[in-house]
């Protein structure tokens, strides 16, 4: 119908708006971890949930996914679910890794877009941006058209 | 034309793919590489032996606050100070280290002797705030690396 065209061209820009705010958070993000794998291995230590063993993999691999995932994003809307999803996960790991350490009481940073032990520490409001963070991301999926399915 | 789709889990798996090849091509050719595996949960003490810091366990550290000779720091969060200290110990969090020091800095003496703790093993906001304070040239530093967590565990008292 010509009465939902409107509608689905708002949706199509909101969520290739979001795209690209999420694909730039997660590109901010990433570059001072890929540039510093030495201090990031240790902000990651520093949260004391990984095995001795899986702390560098971790610290080489997890940028590079937060980076891949961004160029996704803004490689048009054919990663995009794929990518959303990666991100939609690591916001989840992020936010159980904060919150066991604030429950914890271990006064960290967070090194989530800076990779200095001496960023400002973690707190209660980087798990709310986190959340904030997936509620776009779920509606970003949300308002992506999935051309798979056939449209009469 | 549709172009032949995949699905978002499939999309997903790719970009994990393609984000492994360049982790992998980055510890191969970056010149900041790191090691595949590092002994991380000897760090504090290993870096603190390095540094000339004194290593103290629960009956040491007790020692040293009875004898009353010794400077204690609590270089946890306030809140966590408040909810409960070491006796005589003092609030210095590391991640205020650097408006926190002109407090301390002039009882502070470079020799004066200092006892600092955080929550626990799993801590390491007392390593930092000894190697801030070996950095302001004060080298008589005790690190507790049991912390918090020992000190109750061990039923001592603490003060509130």
């Amino acid at each position: 119908m010509n009465a939902d065209a409107p509608a689905t061209s708002w949706k199509t820009a909101a969520a290739w708006i979001i795209a690209i705010f999420i694909a730039v958070i997660f590109a901010l993000a990433a570059a001072p971890k890929i540039a510093q794998p030495a201090a990031f291995a240790e902000a990651v230590y520093r949260y004391h949930l990984l095995p001795d063993s899986a702390i560098n993999a971790f610290a080489v691999f997890m940028p590079w996914t937060e980076a891949i995932l961004a160029i996704a994003l803004l490689a048009g809307s054919r990663f995009r679910k794929g990518a959303l999803l990666i991100a939609i996960l690591l916001l989840l790991v992020f936010i159980a890794a904060m919150s066991i350490n604030l429950y914890r009481g271990v006064d960290i940073a967070c090194g989530c877009f800076s990779v200095a032990s001496t960023a400002e520490s973690m707190s209660w409001l980087n798990i709310a941006r986190n959340i904030g963070l997936i509620i776009l991301c779920a509606l970003a999926w949300r308002w992506t058209p999935s051309k798979a399915a056939p449209q009469t | 034309m549709s172009r032949a789709r995949i699905t978002p889990l499939a999309q997903a798996l790719l970009i994990l793919c393609v984000a492994a090849l360049f982790g992998a091509a980055a510890q191969l050719l970056s010149p900041t590489r790191i090691p595949w595996s590092e002994a991380w949960s000897a760090r504090a003490e290993t870096k603190a032996t390095e540094a000339g810091i004194a290593i103290a366990d629960t009956a040491r550290a007790q020692a040293l606050i009875e004898s009353g000779g010794v400077l204690v720091f609590d270089a946890r969060s306030q809140r966590d100070f408040d909810a409960g200290h070491l006796p005589g110990a003092m609030s210095f969090p590391d991640s205020q280290r650097i408006e926190k020091y002109p407090d301390y800095a002039d009882f502070l003496t470079p020799d004066q002797p200092a006892l600092i703790y955080c929550s626990g093993h799993t801590c390491d906001e007392s390593l930092e705030l000894c190697m801030f304070l070996l950095e302001q040239g004060h080298t008589n530093l005790v690190l507790y690396l049991g912390g918090y967590q020992d000190w109750t565990a061990a039923q001592l008292p603490v003060s509130k």
